[in-house]
């Protein structure tokens, strides 16, 4: 493998892994709070990238513009999900089972309206970049690095890095954090747990609308394009460790290179068989991931 | 007026009556002491001071207002804090943050200065993170303020819990079992921690414990509770020669 081929398919995999991480993070957070699995991430990134076409095409906005729509659109999308399909189910505290089929409704149900929305052929955002690739010479050595691909990255870096400042620096990050280690105590130590939910799920909505775009432009926007890709968030974050928000964004990381580098040996088809073989493999081995968290569902 | 009052609090679970008719009175800056066999209804009774559960009947009273029915995050707000027989401690949180968390509360800024970082979550933040220096500083855990609490001994973890519960402020603390699992010189260390909260800050204490030289040494009053109803009320020199009280502790003689 040539150095330039070695290059440009790490950082392929860099931006892949980019927009695995902002739907790993956002699924890992929800995880942790509320100890299900909410099987209805898929439906919020799609409907937040539709949403983000919708406003983008109406008001002729540029990439900027449509990622601040995916993002109040995730928001939205992300408290209303939380609302509507969780709230009742988590005051009853109710079994797991019961969420398990309310975030299957719901996600289907969201899928269905973009479904119904999109019509019958996949929409296309407008041209946000002028030109599809760019040429970059470093150390003598050129590399054609595709402009989505480097939006993807850097914007997935810099809405990790808000996220870690946000959940570090912040009440409402201390909040989730220890909401999510003891909901009880967290209460009696005068934490509003309910509020504290409710952002979750609108910080997992903002991540899911802004890789939703990224996503939109890569693959076109379709009522499935989140279900297709959240198997590789939710493989993500039990990569790192279920429920470690370090271990989604490496688990991440290391799924979209090893991913792109699968795809440049064996070819893209190969590479979505091995790539779960490995994923069985390692679960195997290593059931509580890179991180070495273990989490126990709730009973 | 007494700092604390209940008034003939019953709560049962099913059939099991884990607190029956107690009532009691705890002035200012006194430290009332909770002991009782396994089993006799005293977590039941800070449960339900704390708000965890409601009593099915009798009142309770913090400076002459009922508070009976209130949430227990309004109850701690009030004033009333606790600690933990088994103690709950945010992993994943520093010391300094498990300390914050109680102060976050009252911390003035919102969710859009958080997302936009204004100089009010900044100087908020600021004021937070240094009382939560000071408590730490003066329960003795100046050292170990950047440390995860699960890295730290049952001594040192029983302080951060006190000083979690200090930062609020409160005008009653609650300590459920605090020398459980302490060795004798940390016993003498939260002996004189306690003496201290009484002594320098006024806060009134109720205290259970197992551990009998520490309970009889700090406490005024002592309240002995067995199947849930109050065999016994006095000074500790009472209590300890009280007939009802050694049959309780030792069972009844053959």
């Amino acid at each position: 493998m040539a150095i330039t081929a070695f290059v440009q398919t790490l950082f392929n995999g860099l931006a892949i892994g980019g927009s695995y991480s902002l739907i790993a993070v956002g699924f890992c957070l929800v995880y942790s709070i509320m100890k299900f699995t909410n099987f209805a991430h898929g439906s919020m990134i799609s409907a937040a990238a539709f949403v983000s076409y919708w406003v983008c095409n109406r008001f002729n906005l540029g990439l900027l513009g449509s990622l601040f729509a995916a993002i109040a659109a995730g928001a939205l999308i992300g408290s209303i999900t939380e609302f509507l399909a969780f709230r009742r189910i988590e005051k009853k505290s109710a079994s797991n089972f019961y969420f398990f089929v309310s975030s299957l409704t719901w996600g289907t149900f969201v899928e269905q309206l973009v479904n119904n929305g999109v019509g019958i052929r996949a929409l296309a955002f407008p041209k946000f970049y002028p030109s599809l690739s760019l040429k970059i010479t470093v150390f003598g050595t050129k590399y054609t690095i595709m402009t989505n691909y480097l939006y993807m990255f850097v914007s997935a870096v810099i809405v990790l890095g808000l996220l870690f400042v946000f959940l570090y620096k912040t009440k409402y990050g201390r909040a989730i954090r220890a909401t999510s280690f003891d909901r009880d105590t967290a209460n009696l130590m005068g934490i509003n747990v309910a509020m504290t939910i409710q952002i979750v799920f609108i910080l997992a909505g903002i991540m899911a609308g802004v890789g939703g775009v990224f996503l939109g432009v890569k693959n076109k926007i379709y009522a499935q394009l989140g279900s297709d890709v959240v198997t590789k968030g939710f493989i993500s974050s039990v990569l790192g460790g279920l429920g470690s928000v370090y271990g989604a964004v490496i688990g991440a990381f290391v799924l979209g290179v090893v991913e792109q580098f699968l795809v440049y040996f064996v070819g893209s088809n190969m590479a979505r068989v091995v790539i779960f073989v490995l994923m069985l493999v390692f679960l195997l081995i290593r059931p509580q991931g890179i991180s070495g968290v273990m989490v126990k569902d709730k009973a | 007026m007494s700092r604390l009052e209940l008034k003939h609090v019953y709560l049962s679970f099913g059939g099991v009556k884990a607190v029956q008719d107690f009532s009691m009175q705890a002035e200012e800056g006194q430290i009332i002491g909770i002991i009782g066999p396994n089993g006799a209804g005293k977590t039941t009774i800070f449960n339900v001071i704390s708000g965890i559960y409601t009593a099915d009947s009798g009142q309770i009273f913090l400076d002459g207002e009922e508070i009976t029915q209130l949430a227990q995050h309004r109850i701690a707000l009030k004033g009333i804090s606790r600690t933990f027989q088994n103690i709950r401690l945010f992993h994943g949180l520093n010391c300094l943050e498990n300390v914050q968390t109680t102060l976050d509360a009252s911390s003035k800024y919102n969710l859009l200065d958080a997302i936009l970082m204004t100089p009010r979550r900044r100087k908020e933040e600021k004021r937070t993170r240094q009382r939560a220096l000071s408590e730490l500083e003066w329960v003795g855990l100046g050292e170990y303020v950047l440390e995860n609490p699960e890295n730290l001994s049952y001594g040192l973890q029983r302080k951060l819990e006190i000083a979690r519960a200090l930062a609020a402020d409160p005008k009653v603390l609650l300590l459920d079992e605090p020398a459980a699992g302490l060795n004798p010189k940390e016993v003498q260390e939260l002996m004189k921690l306690i003496l201290r909260i009484r002594d320098e800050r006024g806060i009134t204490i109720l205290l259970i414990e197992h551990r009998l030289e520490l309970v009889m040494t700090v406490s005024e009053r002592i309240y002995v509770q067995d199947f849930g109803e109050t065999i016994a009320i006095g000074t500790p020199a009472e209590v300890q020669n009280n007939p009802e009280v050694i049959k309780a502790y030792l069972g009844e003689e053959e």
